[in-house]
């Protein structure tokens, strides 16, 4: 569910605009959902893999070059399907949250 | 004092000290060897490396001279033990609870990681053999599995002597930090990678004289294991041609093995010594 979660957030991110690791750990940090960097790019690396974000590397001013991750058009689909599923299991969870169980 | 290292991370050479140094070395090799199975893990493990750079970096343009173990210590905590980054993928778990979970286990297992037959280049005679040996089979008196090996050399019938060239020559060197917890069957951790590298100092502050030789090791540590092999045969070929004669004795000469047992025990020591000093110019 977490790695689920992850997958899903990086992704949404992406979507937004390419970034490189370092952004994307500095939003995740902020959501709480991430303990440690390095869980990140075994991650990234299986999302590219699987074909749904790509990279280039980009000059950095601030140190060794940066892998500026991108969603491709796969990515782009399966973040549809994703967002679908994600809206369903909301509508699910505050109906459930919002049915007072005495009415 | 502590020496300095200058090392170079994807063209940018950051200043650090030798322990710090270690310990980042270690660190990266261990981050290399637990993804290399992993599909992409060379990738995963440039890209860690990549960010452990671009880190540096930042305390670099912070002012940051020279960097020492404890800025390393805190990079590494940031970016997480090997073993948090392969476990957590798999598990479902709260992260803080699966991380509890793991650092419970690990307190249990902590002996039970599997050992690997090393030599023990700080603590040797000759070879280091017997050294690694023990760590190997978990005995801790050194001085008396020495005593006791040559002992055995000198009355039981057989090649001992062999046996140990034999090792000498299969079993690699204990030379980095990670070797020797793999050695002592510890565990693998940014801590107890720190406390090893800092009792290596300690001992080579006790014996200084002996920096030379272990720069020598870092660099004999590339030279190829084909050599070794081809070494390694041919001393099987000598000692196939000497055992026969050394242990016909035993055979007849049963009541009286020692001077045989001695005769072949000295003849295999200066084997060893020989295929010492040819390892050692390759």
């Amino acid at each position: 569910m977490r790695k689920g979660m992850l997958e899903y957030c990086i992704l949404l991110l992406l979507q937004r605009a390419p970034a490189y690791s370092a952004d994307i750990i500095k939003q995740l940090e902020q959501a709480d959902l991430i303990v440690v960097e390095g869980t990140l790019y075994p991650l990234l690396t299986r999302l590219k893999n699987s074909g749904y974000i790509g990279y280039e590397w980009q000059e950095s001013l601030y140190g060794p070059p940066r892998k500026y991750y991108n969603l491709t058009e796969k990515g782009k689909e399966f973040l549809s399907v994703l967002d679908q599923s994600w809206t369903n299991l909301e509508k699910t969870v505050n109906i459930l949250r919002n049915t007072n169980p005495n009415n | 004092m502590k020496k300095n290292i200058n090392i170079n991370m994807f063209g940018t050479i950051y200043s650090i000290d030798e322990d710090a140094c270690k310990l980042l070395e270690e660190y990266i090799a261990d981050i290399k060897h637990r993804f290399s199975q992993q599909d992409g893990g060379e990738e995963i493990a440039d890209d860690i490396e990549h960010r452990i750079a671009e880190l540096l970096w930042e305390r670099k343009e912070a002012g940051v001279e020279t960097i020492d173990i404890m800025t390393i210590k805190t990079i590494l905590k940031q970016i997480g033990q090997p073993e948090q980054l392969s476990e957590n993928e798999t598990t479902s778990n709260d992260a803080a609870q699966s991380k509890s979970e793991t650092d419970k286990k690990d307190g249990k297992e902590k002996n039970k990681t599997a050992r690997k037959l090393f030599r023990d280049s700080q603590d040797k005679k000759l070879g280091g053999v017997l050294s690694g040996l023990r760590y190997y089979f978990g005995a801790n008196d050194i001085t008396l599995i020495r005593v006791l090996f040559i002992v055995a050399c000198l009355t039981v019938p057989l090649p001992l002597g062999l046996v140990y060239i034999v090792m000498w020559i299969i079993a690699p060197e204990a030379q980095t930090a990670r070797d020797r917890l793999l050695m002592k069957g510890e565990e693998i951790t940014p801590d107890s990678l720190e406390e090893e590298i800092r009792n290596e100092q300690k001992r080579d502050g006790e014996t200084s004289g002996k920096d030379g030789e272990d720069d020598n090791q870092d660099k004999k540590r590339k030279s190829n294991r084909t050599k070794k092999i081809v070494l390694l045969l041919i001393v099987l070929a000598f000692a196939m041609w000497f055992t026969p004669i050394a242990s016909i004795p035993f055979i007849f000469h049963w009541p009286m093995p020692f001077v045989s047992g001695t005769i072949t025990f000295l003849v295999l020591v200066l084997l060893g010594f020989l295929v010492y000093k040819i390892i050692k110019s390759l």
